[in-house]
C-alpha cells in the first residue's frame, strides 16, 4: 500500500493490523491507539501529518516506521504550520471571564468520546467568546470539526502531555447569522425542524391565524394586506397558502416585514409573517 | 400572478426562450434602426423599414407576448398548460421565421425566403392557438380575460395567414384585391385583434395587481371586449369587399370606443390602488398607454397628411405603446418566473434574495432614461427631418436595449447562490443540473 503524509490512519490499520503497535511505539501520546475505542475515534478522523503533530515527532519518524512494516511511502508537499509562539489577537486579548474551560482528559481515560459534550459546550458559550479544551495531546480533528463552523482555534503546549487548545466562536457564528439579523427584512426559507422552532418561538397566543387557500388570486395578497396593519404590536401572522406568493413577498419586505415560508409540498405552503421593528 | 401557480406553472422551456428571443430582437432592432435612419423620412414600405417593422411585431412584440402568455394563462385558468413541448416548437418556428422573414425583407428578396418565414411563423400562431384553447378550455371559469387571450391568438392566426397571402401576392397574384389593401387589413388585425386584444387581457389582469389596486366595473372590460371585436371585423369585411373608404370610420370608432372601456377599466385600477408611488415598472407601463392614446388622437392626422405622419402612427404603437409595456412588465414577470424556478427546491433555512435582487435596478433606471431621451429624440428628429437627432435616438434606443438585454440575460442566468448556513438542502445535485442547463 502507498502512503503519504495525509493517508489517514484508519487506512494503515486497515490494511496491517500490526501497524497499531508500531505507531504506538513512535510517541507516548500516540499509545492510546492501542485502546479499541480510542483507536476507532480518532483513526478515521487523523492523517499521518495530523499524527504526527499530535504525537509530537515527525513525519520523517512515520515514514521509517512504515516502510519498515513493507508500506510504500510517497512524498507529499505538507504545508507546515508555521510554528510561532506568538498568541493570536483574540487570545492576547481574552479576559477569564469570557472562556469557558472543559478539561476532557478523564472522560478519555475512562474510555468515553468528549466530542458530544464539547460540541454542546460550544454551542451554549455566546458568540465571541472562548471555550478552552485541556487535553492530553492536540486535539486537531476536533480543531478541524469547529473551523468549519467558524470557529478560530489555537493550540498551547503546557508540557509533552497537557494541550490546551482554544477555540473562539465568531461574532456572527453560522448558527446565529439568523438571530443577528433579525432586525432586518427577508425572506427566509424554513425546514420541518426550523418550522417547528419557529413556532415554539411564536406560541399560539401571540399568533393570528389566516387560511387564504379558498380564494382567488389575488385576493389572498390583498387579504395578507389588509391584515397586517390590523394586527396588535408583538402579534405574528401564520398563512395558510396553497402556493408561495412571489409577489407579496417584495411587497413584505418593503413594508418591513420578514417573512419565513415553510413549504411542505408544491401546493402546500405555510407562512409566518413578523413585522420587525423600525429603528431610527 | 400575485401568486404564480407553482404547481401549475409551465416548464421553463416553454416560456424563458422567448425573453431571450425578445432580447435579441430588440437589439437587432438598435442596429437596424442606426441603420435605416438616412430612410426614416421616405416611404414607411420601403423594404429596410418593413424589416424593422417585422422585427418589432414579430422578433420582439409577439416573441415576448407569447412567452408571457405561456406563463400567465395557466395561471388565471388554474389548469397547467396544454402542452410545454408545443410552446417550445413555437418558439423555434417563430424564431427561425422571423430571423427568415426579416432577412428577406431586408435584402428584399420575395418568393420562396420569404414564404417559408412566413409559414414557420404562421405554424408558430397556429401551435400556439392551439396551446392557448387547449388551456382556456379545459378551465372552468369563464374570464373575460381567458376570452380575449383566446381571440386575440385567433386574429393571430388571421393576421399570420393574411401575411403569408400577401408575401404569396408578391409572387403569384391571384387576388383581385390591391396588395397594399391586404397590408392594410393584415397590418391592423396584427395589431387590433393580436396585440391589442392580449394586451387588454393580460394587462387588466397584472396592472391592477401591481398596483394593488381593484377595479369592480368588470363590465367595462365586456364592453371593451365586443366593441374591439366587432369593430376590427366590420373594419375586415369592409376593406376587403369596398376597399379602405370612409365606412371605414365605423369601424375605427367601434375599435376605439373598445380601446376607452378598456383604459377606463386601468383607470378606475389606478385610481383605486392601495399603492401609491409608482415603481420604474408601471412607469413604463404607464408610459405605454399614454403612447396608445396618442396613437388614436394622431389617426386623424395620419388619414390627412404624409408618409412623415405615418411613420409616427407606427413609432407611437410600436416603439411607444407595445415596446415600453413590454420593457417594463419584463420586470415585473421574468425575475418573478426564474426566482420560482430557482428556489423552489430549496428546503433549508436560509435567507433568500428578492426577485428584484436577480437584476440591476440602476440598469433598470438606465433603460427608461434612454427609452424617454430615444424616444424624444426620433420624434423631433422626423417632425423636423433632422438626421443628427435621429442618428442621436437611435444610439439612445441603442443603449437602452443593451441595458434590457444585459438584466434579462442576469436574470435568465441567475445561480442560486448558497448561504453558508443553508442548513439542510434536500435536492441540490438536481438543482446544480439544472441550472448548468440554462
Amino acid at each position: 500500500m502507498i502512503v503519504h503524509a495525509k493517508t489517514r490512519i484508519a487506512s494503515i490499520i486497515r490494511e496491517k493490523p500490526e501497524a497499531v503497535d508500531v505507531i504506538a511505539g513512535l510517541a507516548r501520546p500516540l499509545e492510546k491507539l492501542k485502546n479499541p475505542l480510542l483507536r476507532k475515534l480518532f483513526a478515521s478522523r487523523v492523517t499521518v501529518a495530523d499524527a504526527a503533530a499530535m504525537g509530537g515527532c515527525s513525519v520523517e519518524a512515520f515514514r521509517e516506521a512504515l516502510e519498515k512494516i513493507g508500506f510504500q511511502w510517497v512524498d507529499q508537499e505538507i504545508q507546515q504550520e508555521p510554528l510561532s509562539s506568538d498568541l493570536p489577537g483574540w487570545l492576547q486579548h481574552m479576559h477569564e471571564r469570557q472562556v469557558l474551560h472543559m478539561d476532557v482528559r478523564e472522560t478519555l481515560q475512562h474510555g468515553k468520546d468528549p466530542l458530544q459534550d464539547i460540541l454542546k459546550a460550544y454551542e451554549k458559550i455566546q458568540p465571541g467568546g472562548i471555550l478552552c479544551i485541556i487535553n492530553t495531546f492536540e486535539p486537531v480533528p476536533l480543531m478541524q470539526l469547529l473551523g468549519k463552523k467558524g470557529a478560530e482555534s489555537h493550540t498551547i503546549a503546557k508540557s509533552q502531555d497537557l494541550f490546551y487548545t482554544y477555540f473562539l466562536k465568531p461574532a456572527s457564528a453560522s448558527a446565529e447569522v439568523l438571530q443577528k439579523d433579525d432586525d432586518t427584512p427577508a425572506v427566509i426559507y424554513c425546514n420541518q425542524q426550523k418550522w417547528e422552532e419557529l413556532l415554539q418561538q411564536y406560541p399560539e397566543h401571540t399568533r393570528r391565524f389566516l387560511d387564504v387557500r379558498a380564494l382567488e388570486m389575488p385576493q389572498p395578497m390583498q387579504t395578507i394586506l389588509a391584515t397586517l396593519p390590523e394586527l396588535a404590536s408583538g402579534k405574528v401572522l401564520l398563512v395558510q397558502h396553497k402556493r408561495v406568493p412571489v409577489y407579496l413577498l417584495e411587497e413584505l419586505h418593503d413594508a418591513n416585514y420578514r417573512t419565513y415560508i415553510y413549504k411542505i409540498s408544491e401546493t402546500e405552503v405555510w407562512l409566518l409573517i413578523v413585522q420587525i421593528a423600525e429603528h431610527g | 400572478m400575485a401568486d404564480i401557480n407553482i404547481g401549475k406553472a409551465p416548464k421553463n422551456y416553454a416560456v424563458l426562450p422567448f425573453y431571450a428571443g425578445g432580447a435579441f430582437f430588440l437589439i437587432c432592432i438598435a442596429l437596424a434602426l442606426l441603420w435605416v435612419v438616412p430612410e426614416l423620412n421616405g416611404h414607411y414600405a420601403a423594404p429596410h423599414i418593413v424589416a424593422l417593422v417585422h422585427m418589432f411585431t414579430v422578433g420582439w412584440a409577439s416573441m415576448i407576448m407569447m412567452g408571457a402568455t405561456y406563463q400567465l394563462l395557466p395561471v388565471i385558468c388554474e389548469h397547467d398548460l396544454f402542452s410545454s413541448r408545443l410552446s417550445l416548437f413555437s418558439f423555434c418556428c417563430v424564431f427561425v421565421g422571423a430571423l427568415l422573414l426579416i432577412s428577406s425583407f431586408w435584402w428584399f428578396h420575395p418568393g420562396w425566403w420569404m414564404l417559408s418565414g412566413g409559414t414557420l411563423i404562421w405554424i408558430a400562431s397556429v401551435a400556439y392557438l392551439i396551446n392557448v384553447v387547449g388551456t382556456g378550455g379545459r378551465c372552468d371559469r369563464h374570464h373575460i380575460r381567458k376570452c380575449f387571450m383566446v381571440f386575440a391568438g385567433s386574429w393571430f392566426v388571421f393576421t399570420t395567414t393574411l401575411g403569408w397571402w400577401t408575401a404569396l401576392q408578391f409572387v403569384h397574384p391571384v387576388s383581385h384585391v390591391p396588395i397594399p389593401t391586404w397590408l392594410k387589413i393584415h397590418a391592423h388585425v396584427g395589431m387590433a385583434g393580436w396585440f391589442l386584444q392580449l394586451i387588454s387581457g393580460v394587462s387588466t389582469q397584472l396592472i391592477p395587481m401591481f398596483l394593488l389596486g381593484k377595479s369592480k366595473k368588470s363590465y367595462l372590460l365586456n364592453w371593451a371586449f365586443v366593441l374591439q371585436n366587432i369593430g376590427l371585423l366590420s373594419f375586415v369585411v369592409l376593406s376587403w369587399l369596398i376597399g379602405i373608404h370612409a365606412w371605414i370610420w365605423i369601424s375605427v370608432a367601434l375599435v376605439v370606443a373598445g380601446i376607452v372601456f378598456h383604459l377606463a377599466y386601468l383607470y378606475d385600477a389606478y385610481q383605486h390602488r392601495v399603492r401609491k408611488p409608482l415603481d420604474l415598472q408601471m412607469k413604463h407601463s404607464l408610459l405605454s398607454f399614454l403612447f396608445l392614446s396618442l396613437a388614436i388622437l394622431s389617426i386623424p392626422v395620419v388619414y390627412a397628411f404624409d408618409h412623415r405622419w405615418s411613420i409616427i402612427y407606427g413609432m407611437l404603437l410600436l416603439m411607444g405603446w407595445v415596446s415600453s409595456l413590454i420593457l417594463g412588465q419584463t420586470f415585473k414577470t421574468l425575475p418573478f418566473i426564474v426566482w420560482n424556478d430557482r428556489y423552489k427546491p430549496w428546503n433549508g433555512k436560509f435567507k433568500v434574495p428578492l426577485p428584484r435582487q436577480l437584476y440591476s435596478e440602476r440598469r433598470l433606471q438606465w433603460q427608461f432614461r434612454l427609452y424617454l431621451a430615444s424616444w424624444l429624440l426620433l420624434f423631433a428628429g422626423i417632425m423636423w427631418r433632422n438626421r443628427i437627432l435621429d442618428y442621436a435616438g437611435s444610439l439612445c434606443w441603442l443603449g437602452m436595449s443593451v441595458c434590457y438585454g444585459w438584466n434579462v440575460m442576469q436574470i435568465l442566468f441567475h445561480r442560486v447562490q448558497i448561504p453558508e448556513h443553508a442548513g439542510t438542502v434536500h435536492t441540490r445535485s438536481t438543482l446544480q443540473r439544472e441550472n448548468a442547463g440554462h
